[in-house]
């Protein structure tokens, strides 16, 4: 019963992250703006992708 | 640079390689707990010289999607822990030793689509091979270049290719064939790729972190941002590129999965499943950095070169190398050569297994020629198989890489190869999920997706190499126009690689789950498909979970498997099993039971693959057919038995409640039958005593006949009392059982509280008078009640009854007051009696206490009344009590609500 759950919360973070790396929500950074001198695609690209691996951890590691 | 100096630098590192894998091996340097952290790097040969050098190539021309081929692993990461951790257990349960074994001991160990697998990896990954190739070749010509290389002969230039695979193809002998059993853990192999991993990091940063400060450092940031040549690099170019990102990613995603390096490492030289714990971060982190400063060294090579013309997929080599820069190009060249090795490495190993255990072992076993020269020398001839294979296929990689590879960027092969193991998602996916998926659907589907790549793909690529006409792109297959490789059906999609993707999986897609839905399985297939999906009921007890019918006897089974292992190997196995199973060490001529005989061919499996191992066993058995029904309900029965096993558990838990109810309630009837024991006992008691003086009395009168009259009235008169007090004890008894039993209906008449104690005052006032006792009444409410009159009644008679019997002969004296309090009436009855003592207050109202206490005072009570007078009360709903009164007599309190 709790795998289960674990499994469901780790199914939703994997979609979560799909849509968020995908059209449409990514074309909000798809422009020539730099943030600290970085180009915020890339920016927000890197930080979508640590937050999946974070959470995912997360929900992995928690007893 | 100097061209020798180059080779021996290269083969210093390919021995360096060796010796780490041969330590590892050999000896546990490291401890246990860093054994996670070398799968997860291990995992890391994803990145190849693709990786390496291609990503910048990609990133210089078309921007941000070279990223999308590390989006999809990282969008499988949460899906490790249970899609991935799944297949991993299936194939340490089944001893599977490829990614085409999985796929056809799922499918019923069958053969045909074992192979099929196999030739789709082969074909597919061949021109991935090559490219690798070419990246050494490449490399190899840039940095030899880049300095004053007079030295260089052209010789050298021209063989240099081949040269460099036969030496890998020898290296990968030593590493891949030491072990015959496929399945088994690699752990030199494993931690020399894992080593690579971190070579081609750090080389990766190396030349990165150079170009960043001696390239980039020269522009200031403004003058990066706002170059109108670099806009690309920041932002999509359009739509299109949403839509080849997207496809991109789940391409990835897919390959990821399947292919054929990735399952060897990933899956089966998995130690524990407990290590994607730790690689669900480690490696993602790992694909992160790698890919960090790809946008910055692409950006340098722009303005660097400024518009002369350059192969942007070697900026990483050439920069330093055009900055003279020596050392770091050669640390650059042994980072690409570390990540293009790794990869030839790893996939040529899993694809030799696959070339020998599913194409051709099962080709020996059905010649009968060759298969009696196999079983006189398995164990060499399976290890020259192996070798040939790794050797067949890098020449192959080669040829490829002479006449085709040459003409096409890394990227653009790298997908397609991606896109043909992506064919075996909807096999593997549905099939470890789904008992229905079943052999045909995956051949269909497999054959259909692989159709359709190798039409919108490959062929195009054979039209560029001149090897097709070019009519065929021009004007479509047979001239029929929706029959075109990048138009199929007329449609349109812009990017090559997600117009092949979405055709071929949608096609195979449509094939495997329709033919799952209208065709039927073997009774094979039902029984891996039972194994597959419910993994995690079988994991513990393979062996007895699997059913077959035929003889063999123990003798023969072992001399089969020392064959393929050894006999020693083969003895020791097997008193494992026994020992491990608590079984009796059987004779040899006694026939195997079917669990041993799973156990020989699971071990078999490791070595040669499911399919084979499963022919060989079969050959000698004469299998009989076993009927579908009895393999269903086998393995139905052992969840049946679960279920039952909890569903018992339930009712005992119930019946286990319902017991605690029952004895609560036995003990409760006990103290009621106890109860009733003392009552009948006193009852009885009570009857005997008025009974024994009756029939003393009538018996002194019969037998003294002559008795003179008066003294026989006097006896008469005696008699008449006990008589009295015996009906009357009676009707008591009868009162209270009624009371008790809840028979008594209450007939409820509503008058004012006052009229209710006078009229039993006025009936008792003469008695009084003539005893020159007082009673009086004293009433302050004018309230109403409803009560049953006649009971109500029986009470005040009893309690003033029993306060006149021990009233004092002068001066006695009862007062009845009426009161309201508290939405009560309350009736006092006080008396100047001697009162009731303390302790005896709380039990007056028990049944038969009175005489059974003070059996001395006894003035003729019975010793119910008062416990009527209380049951009736508590009819009313009111309470009852005694106190002592204000002449220390008895006082009792009546309260009876006034609704």
């Amino acid at each position: 019963m709790k795998s289960r759950l674990k499994f469901q919360r780790l199914a939703f973070v994997c979609i979560l992250a799909a849509i968020l790396l995908n059209f449409p929500m990514i074309s909000a950074f798809n422009r020539s703006v730099f943030v600290m001198g970085l180009p915020i695609l890339y920016l927000y690209v890197l930080i979508v992708m640590l937050f999946t691996v974070a959470l995912s951890t997360a929900i992995i590691i928690k007893k | 640079m100097n061209i020798w100096l180059m080779l021996f630098v290269t083969l210093l590192y390919l021995v360096l390689l060796f010796v780490v894998a041969y330590v590892a091996e050999k000896k546990q340097v490291l401890s246990n707990k860093w054994s996670p952290f070398i799968y997860a790097l291990s995992i890391g040969v994803y990145c190849t010289a693709w990786t390496f050098y291609g990503s910048i190539g990609r990133a210089t021309i078309s921007g941000p999607d070279f990223l999308a081929i590390y989006v999809g692993p990282i969008l499988l990461m949460p899906l490790f822990w249970g899609f991935y951790r799944k297949i991993i257990k299936i194939s340490k349960v089944q001893k599977i030793t490829s990614i085409a074994d999985f796929i056809s001991a799922r499918y019923g160990k069958n053969i045909s689509l074992g192979a099929l697998v196999a030739i789709v990896c082969i074909v597919g990954i061949i021109p991935y091979i090559s490219l690798q190739i070419k990246a050494i070749a490449d490399s190899f010509d840039i940095l030899s270049a880049s300095s004053n290389s007079a030295s260089s002969t052209t010789a050298i230039q021209t063989w240099k290719p081949i040269i460099v695979t036969i030496v890998l193809g020898f290296f990968i002998m030593l590493f891949g064939t030491s072990k015959i059993d496929a399945s088994e853990k690699h752990r030199g192999l494993v931690s020399a790729i894992a080593f690579e991993s971190i070579v081609k990091l750090f080389a990766f940063f190396i030349g990165g972190v150079f170009i960043v400060i001696y390239v980039l450092n020269n522009y200031s940031s403004i003058e990066i941002q706002q170059n109108p040549r670099l806009q690309h690099l920041f932002t999509f170019n359009s739509e299109s590129g949403y839509l080849s990102w997207f496809g991109m990613s789940i391409l990835s995603f897919t390959a990821f999965v399947f292919l054929p390096r990735q399952f060897q490492l990933g899956v089966i030289e998995n130690k524990d499943d407990e290590h994607l714990k730790t690689a669900i971060w480690v490696f993602p982190l790992y694909l992160i950095l790698i890919n960090l400063l790809v946008i910055p060294v692409a950006v340098a090579g722009i303005l660097f070169y400024n518009g002369q013309a350059y192969n942007p997929d070697y900026t990483l080599l050439s920069l330093p190398g055009a900055l003279h820069a020596d050392s770091v190009s050669m640390i650059v060249f042994l980072g690409g050569f570390s990540a293009a090795t790794g990869m030839i490495i790893v996939e040529t190993i899993a694809l030799s297994t696959m070339f020998s255990n599913n194409i051709l072992i099962p080709i020996i076993l059905s010649v009968p020629a060759l298969k009696n020269k196999f079983f006189t020398q398995v164990l060499k001839s399976i290890k020259w198989i192996r070798r040939i294979s790794i050797l067949f296929l890098l020449m192959l990689s080669y040829l490829y890489f002479q006449y085709v590879a040459g003409k096409y960027s890394l990227v653009s092969i790298g997908l397609i190869s991606f896109a043909a193991v992506a064919q075996f998602a909807p096999s593997v996916m549905f099939g470890i999920y789904w008992k229905r998926a079943n052999k045909l659907a995956s051949l269909a589907g497999i054959g259909f997706g692989i159709s359709i790549w190798f039409f919108t793909l490959v062929m195009p690529t054979l039209i560029t190499a001149n090897l097709l006409p070019s009519s065929i792109s021009e004007f479509g297959l047979f001239g029929i126009s929706w029959l075109k490789p990048n138009s199929l059906f007329g449609i349109a999609i812009s990017d090559h690689i997600t117009h092949a993707f979405f055709w071929s999986i949608l096609m195979n897609l449509i094939a495997f789950v329709s033919i799952s839905l209208f065709t039927e399985q073997s009774s094979d297939e039902v029984t891996q498909a039972e194994l597959f999906v419910d993994i995690d009921q079988y994991s513990s007890s393979y062996e007895q979970s699997f059913i077959r019918s035929g003889n063999v006897n123990i003798a023969d089974l072992r001399s089969l498997l020392a064959s393929f292992i050894g006999e020693q190997k083969s003895k020791q196995l097997y008193r494992q099993y026994f020992l491990r199973n608590q079984l009796e060490v059987p004779n040899d001529d006694q026939k195997a039971d079917q669990s041993v005989i799973t156990y020989t061919e699971k071990i078999l499996s490791g070595v040669i693959g499911a399919a084979s191992a499963r022919i060989i066993l079969q050959s000698m058995m004469k299998d009989e057919v076993v009927r579908m029904n009895d393999v269903v309900n086998l393995l139905k029965e052992s969840q049946q038995i679960l279920q039952l096993n909890k569903e018992l558990s339930n009712k005992s838990s119930e019946l286990s409640k319902a017991y605690d109810a029952l004895s609560k309630a036995n003990t409760k009837l006990k103290q009621i039958d106890q109860l009733k024991d003392e009552f009948l006992y006193t009852v009885t008691h009570e009857l005997r005593t008025p009974l024994t003086s009756v029939r003393a009395f009538t018996e002194i009168m019969h037998d003294h006949p002559d008795m003179d009259e008066t003294k026989r009235q006097e006896f008469l008169k005696v008699m008449v009392g006990e008589m009295e007090r015996l009906s009357k004890l009676i009707t008591q008894v009868l009162d209270l059982e009624k009371l008790e039993s809840g028979k008594q209906v209450l007939h409820l008449t509503e008058l004012p509280a006052e009229q209710l104690v006078n009229k039993i005052v006025d009936a008792f006032k003469p008695s009084f008078e003539k005893d020159a006792q007082s009673i009086e009444v004293r009433v302050s409410t004018d309230k109403t009640v409803q009560v049953d009159v006649d009971l109500l009644e029986r009470v005040f008679v009893n309690i003033i009854g029993n306060a006149k019997k021990y009233l004092p002969l002068e001066n006695g004296n009862v007062l009845i007051t009426v009161s309201e309090i508290e939405k009560n009436i309350q009736i006092d009855i006080e008396d100047n009696g001697p009162g009731i003592p303390m302790e005896q207050r709380l039990n007056v109202f028990d049944k038969f206490y009175q005489i059974h206490q003070s059996k001395k005072n006894n003035v003729g009570g019975s010793g119910l009344g008062l416990s009527i007078c209380k049951k009736i009360i508590d009819l009313h709903k009111g309470q009852i009590a005694v106190e002592e009164s204000v002449w220390s007599g008895a006082k009792f309190i009546i309260q009876i609500p006034l609704n």
